[in-house]
């Protein structure tokens, strides 16, 4: 007697469906995955479920007009998605930045760097189930960066401070000392990190091995950022393509080994170290007092025909601006390359393969925010 | 979409230079001889960006070089300041120069960092794509224009994979088909949607429905007589 | 010890007219300036009026005591749509701690309350939006959280955006702002709360 075995208890392909409204997904992301028990044989990811048209509405604005929809875009960096747009126009009119102007835009950049990596750190934790833990250490840090930013900008989120030509007005008087504090916060912030999570055992086995990508992979896939850092390329537009002053700076670019989630964490951890170092030098260099826009700044912003691809190194990547201008005061077109649309793009190539537990790992290490992705 | 050319009154950058460097006195008397040369200038102002032959030993060479026989029309924009030499081909050639322009040592340009749609309205649609070289450290972009009617462009998708969904993302809002791509559907629009170009320029922007408004119009409106 | 026995009810009173008395011969020492800061509350038993009027009974509309335990504890659902969930998170996290008003977020709709719309409700999001609507048990709320949320704020013209979210689901509180302070948004929750109380009988 031959014994069969009942087909219906074999294991075959079920396809799962995730989002778009659950909480581990950054927002409104959809993905279904396909598993064969606890393997993932294929991820069909479904964006645009925030495609709001930013760049359509730019394209009927002025161009200061268009400078909140950047901060609307990219709402943790949002100095990162101004700047590159303020650069791109900057270059079509052919102005020169003052230098106290340039510095204070660094400066703000790096600190929003902080604060976005901070929110990084925090969403990475509950992704790996440290269950808020990490969000409650992380997001006071925040909360301290976006006081400095409110004092400065007048707003907590939606800064719309940078202009085309330099900034909107001066910053506060105690604005250096103000900075200084709110370092000495962050490096506690990062101390608290680091015993938190960088170390612990159990994250360490939870994210290591996981979603590895090898740097050709990443080049290929078009990632850019932290995500590609991790890969191991040494890719920084910050060091290798500089723009504003960042020039005159002495900082690392740390570099991943394996290309897997830790990696991508570490990356970010030590970013914002070097970030550290950064504002500290700015603070340093930063002159005293002098012009915070152009003196031949005319008052209606109007642009020869033209066109100009600007790139800024934003905390989740290559934020470019890519301007077609026909003249006159508004963009002809406009189009947002935003980095966490393009890391997106790669999460099939990493999700396959790994264990469905993983798969939420993997995407929060891609640290996405969906505005962007959808723009 | 065009705004009205040569009514603001105000002088651009381009013209408060002269203006000032040819009056003696700095501010005030600079303002009253601006007006008649900055209308002037604009006049002059050009519709089309102004084209610059790229340097020689510019990386267009090098292309002319890795595909022989491919029409290239290269030229510079200067506002890009140098750093990127313009690429105009046709979609025929599109596949050629861009497996050369991955493969080939000399230029090596690995990764693709932006593929946009521009829409150019009377004179069709244009797909733009801005190719990088971690080595060579050197960029290119690559442009190639198609008409409304026939609105297909080869896929590159194979070629670099980062063009997937930016590929995607073009026909949604553009309406261009990239033949040979694998998995054409619809992204950031609903899957059905595949008849409305958003980004288009005859998509008008809509209209503000006024809920609350039916209200605040009868106040209004006692006031008004 | 024995100071605390005496003191309990009419401290004050009698501070009052002994202090121009009986003048203070000497400083008091640490210790005993110790002992009179230790000294216990007052505590009079049997002086609250409703238990003079109905002893050891306590009657409350039974829609009220619902009301209570309803605003109480709202739970809204996790969904962060846009740029207003991060002021979301921002409320719930330490700073301003929205679990004092008994608010506590839940990451599912079949155990919610309330629904924080924070953001911009797309075209194809709106049918999520809605689903999970209505996956919410009775009685439920919305708050619509900003300018998108409300109208469609700053992106309201563009074609593939819902000019608010009411266009598919009641609204019961608007909080105006782009994004709202996270001062706001506990207002709004507060509104709420109010609203529950008002409406209990309906």
């Amino acid at each position: 007697m031959v014994l069969e075995r009942d087909p219906a208890l074999e294991v075959v392909d079920m396809p799962i469906n995730m989002g778009p409204q659950h909480p581990s997904t950054h927002g409104v992301f959809r993905m279904v995955l396909v598993v064969n028990g606890e393997k993932i044989v294929d991820v069909v990811p479904h964006i645009g479920y925030m495609h709001r048209g930013g760049e359509k509405l730019m394209e009927a604005m002025d161009f200061r007009q268009g400078i909140g929809y950047c901060d609307r875009t990219e709402y943790l960096a949002q100095f990162s998605a101004e700047l590159a747009y303020c650069l791109a126009v900057e270059r079509l009119m052919d102005l020169q930045v003052p230098e106290r102007a340039e510095y204070i835009r660094v400066i703000l950049t790096e600190m929003n760097r902080l604060s976005s990596h901070f929110m990084f750190v925090g969403a990475f934790g509950i992704d790996a189930g440290v269950f808020g833990t990490s969000f409650t250490y992380a997001f006071p840090q925040r909360e301290f960066l976006q006081e400095v930013f409110e004092e400065v900008t007048g707003d907590r989120l939606m800064y719309a401070y940078f202009r085309v030509g330099g900034l909107a007005w001066e910053v506060t008087d105690n604005f250096t000392q103000r900075v200084h504090q709110v370092l000495l916060q962050s490096q506690q912030g990062l101390k608290d990190i680091d015993d938190l999570l960088t170390k612990n055992e159990i994250f360490m086995a939870r994210c290591q091995n996981i979603g590895r990508f090898s740097a050709d992979q990443a080049i290929a896939a078009g990632l850019s950022g932290p995500m590609l850092r991790a890969s191991g390329v040494p890719w920084d537009l910050r060091k290798d393509e500089p723009y504003s002053v960042y020039d005159r700076f002495n900082f690392e670019i740390p570099v991943g080994n394996y290309g897997d989630v830790y990696d991508r964490y570490l990356v970010r951890v030590e970013e914002m170290r070097q970030s550290v170092s950064i504002i500290e030098q700015a603070l340093e260099q930063l002159p005293p007092d002098g012009p915070i826009v152009p003196e031949k700044m005319p008052r209606r912003l109007r642009t020869p025909p033209g066109e100009v691809y600007a790139k800024v190194e934003s905390p989740r990547g290559e934020w470019g601006v890519y301007l077609v201008s026909k003249g006159g005061d508004k963009p002809y077109r406009l189009k947002m390359r935003s980095p966490s649309f393009c890391n997106l793009s790669a999460l099939r190539d990493m999700t396959v393969g790994q264990y469905l537990a993983d798969a939420v790992m993997i995407l929060g290490s891609m640290d996405i925010v969906l505005c962007c992705v959808d723009r | 979409m065009t705004p009205p050319e040569g009514q603001e009154p105000e002088a651009t950058s381009g013209t408060t230079p002269e203006s000032a460097a040819a009056s003696p006195t700095p501010e005030a008397a600079a303002e009253k001889p601006a007006k008649p040369a900055a209308r002037a200038v604009k006049e002059a102002e050009p519709k089309e960006a102004p084209r610059v032959a790229p340097p020689p030993g510019s990386i267009n060479e090098k292309l002319a070089a890795a595909v022989p026989g491919v029409a290239l029309n290269a030229y510079m924009v200067p506002e890009m300041k140098g750093e990127c030499v313009t690429v105009e081909v046709s979609r025929d050639d599109l596949t050629a120069v861009m497996t050369a322009a991955r493969d080939d040592e000399r230029l090596d340009l690995k990764y693709l960092r932006c593929l946009s749609g521009v829409d150019w309205q009377e004179e069709g649609l244009e797909v733009v794509y801005h190719l990088w070289s971690f080595t060579k450290k050197h960029s290119l972009q690559v442009k190639t224009r198609i008409t409304y009617d026939d609105a297909n462009v080869p896929s590159i998708a194979t070629i670099y994979p980062a063009a997937d969904w930016h590929e995607r993302e073009t026909r949604d809002m553009f309406g261009i088909n990239f033949v040979g791509h694998w998995n054409l559907l619809p992204l950031l629009l609903p899957e059905d949607m595949t008849d409305h170009f958003p980004l288009r320029k005859d998509n008008p922007l809509q209209e503000i429905e006024e809920w609350q408004g039916e209200h605040l119009r009868e106040g209004a409106g006692e006031g008004d007589e | 010890m024995t100071a605390q026995k005496a003191a309990p009810p009419a401290l004050p009173e009698k501070q009052v007219e002994g202090a121009p008395a009986v003048a203070p011969q000497r400083e008091q020492t640490g210790v005993e300036r110790e002992a009179e800061r230790l000294t216990p509350a007052p505590y009079e038993p049997g002086t609250a009026l409703y238990r003079q009027i109905l002893p050891g009974i306590l009657q409350v509309p039974a829609d009220a005591l619902l009301a209570v335990s309803r605003k109480s504890s709202l739970w809204p659902v996790t969904f962060g749509l846009a740029c207003c969930a991060i002021e979301m998170i921002a409320t719930f996290m330490s700073r301003h701690d929205l679990d004092r008003f008994g608010i506590v977020p839940w990451p599912s709709p079949r155990q919610s309350d309330v629904m924080i719309v924070s953001g911009t409700v797309t075209k194809k999001m709106a049918p999520a939006v809605k689903l999970l609507y209505e996956q919410m048990p009775n009685p439920k709320w919305v708050i619509a959280m900003g300018a998108c949320a409300t109208n469609g704020g700053p992106y309201t013209r563009y074609d593939r955006v819902l000019q608010g979210v009411d266009k598919i689901i009641p609204v019961d509180v608007y909080v105006p702002g782009c994004p709202p302070r996270p001062e706001a948004l506990i207002d709004g929750m507060l509104a709420l709360q109010h609203k529950i109380m008002e409406e209990r009988n309906k």
